[in-house]
């Protein structure tokens, strides 16, 4: 078995405490998911103080990189929540560096990716969920639940529609997360899938000649999942500011 | 114009009454035709910046492999999670009010319904911002 760890696709998702701390009877050891929540960050932190320290009229290369970031986002929010949605600009450009940083670490050999746990995503989802509920009634009052009936149709299926509008919208937090937390774990795995094949190949006598072919799938799937990392960061985004944009405008 | 024509269709017998009307061409003429030609070649690359521009925004969501397994996934979670949500929901009802699998199955179909609805709305396209 020991030796078979390395082998294992799994493994690499395992949360591990680093130090052990139970308080009132509640499991809160900081754990190896932990340490790289805080060591993303802090590296975000660093990056935006870093870019912005020096606001100089010609950008250095940090300061182009964090400026290039925020017009992205920017455009992103303004795109699809309008200049009303610029208000909750922080929040989603703290979960776009987020998501994009936890995606592009967890590439990192060695490392552990943060967003391939449902836990973290769901949390992440709930969050802009519950925003989109608190903003939407305490800006609308009631009126917010506008958002769920739809105009323009006959009586009689206003209830049903009602119905399916409330299912719809209760999916969306469990599709926002499982999209990121699905994406990001079979990539891993299907990287730790073709790592293993080059292993067992290349200790498998005269087959060794063909373990070039998954070391070839080895390195085109790491580029898609560079790809697909940042993909769902800005998707996470994307859909962040349209679900935000229902509770700035309910209604339809 | 017509010069194109004079060349395309019949150029070697008319090669001599090509230049005469080029000769004939008055110095107005001459500015008109290198005003059009400015023009025309500034529009051309008006329009290749437009197709840059389109280029860059579709690049922004990855190549086609990329783009479509992001739809592909996106489609997916949308459909599943409706309908997962419409049964938990109709399930937990009977659970509470005893009525059998009579309120599973009518959320069954209605989270259906809004996986349809989901898959609807991100083919329509994202509203942007809405106005009142």
């Amino acid at each position: 078995m020991a030796e078979e760890s390395g082998m294992d696709p799994i493994h690499q998702f395992a949360v591990e405490p680093i130090v052990n701390l139970h308080l009132f009877g509640i499991n809160a050891s900081f754990t190896n998911s932990a340490l790289f929540m805080v060591a993303i960050v802090a590296i975000v932190t660093i990056f935006m103080l870093v870019g912005t320290s020096r606001r100089s009229l010609v950008p250095s290369r940090w300061q182009s990189m964090a400026e290039m970031s925020y017009e992205f986002v920017a455009d992103t929010v303004q795109l699809s929540a309008g200049k009303a949605g610029m208000r909750f600009f922080p929040f989603i450009f703290s979960l776009f560096m987020f998501v994009l940083l936890a995606n592009l670490i967890g590439l990192v050999p060695y490392t552990f990716s943060v967003t391939s746990q449902i836990v973290v995503t769901a949390a992440l989802a709930i969050l802009v969920i519950s925003m989109v509920l608190v903003y939407g009634f305490f800006k609308h009052g009631f009126h917010f639940l506008k958002l769920f009936v739809p105009s323009g149709v006959s009586p009689f299926l206003v209830p049903f529609l009602v119905l399916i509008e409330v299912i719809s919208f209760a999916s969306r937090p469990i599709s926002l997360s499982v999209r990121l937390f699905a994406n990001i774990l079979a990539g891993h795995i299907t990287l730790k899938v073709m790592g293993g094949f080059v292993a067992a190949l290349l200790g498998a006598g005269a087959f060794a000649i063909l373990a070039p072919l998954p070391w070839i799938a080895t390195v085109l799937f790491f580029a898609l999942e560079l790809l697909v990392g940042v993909l769902q960061a800005y998707v996470f985004a994307i859909l962040s500011c349209v679900y935000l944009n229902d509770a700035i405008h309910p209604g339809h | 114009m017509a010069q194109n024509m004079n060349s395309g269709g019949r150029d070697d017998a008319n090669k001599d009454a090509a230049g005469q009307d080029a000769a004939r061409e008055t110095p107005d003429d001459a500015a008109l035709r290198a005003r059009l030609d400015t023009l025309s070649s500034r529009l051309d690359a008006r329009q290749k910046d437009a197709g840059t521009d389109e280029d860059s925004v579709a690049d922004l969501s990855g190549s086609s492999l990329g783009k479509a397994m992001n739809l592909g996934f996106r489609v997916l979670a949308e459909f599943v999670a409706a309908v997962g949500v419409g049964t938990l929901i109709g399930w937990q009802l009977d659970a509470w009010f005893h009525t059998g699998p009579i309120l599973l199955i009518v959320f069954l179909i209605l989270g259906t319904a809004a996986g349809f609805l989901n898959i609807y709305r991100l083919a329509a396209g994202p509203t942007g911002p809405k106005r009142g």
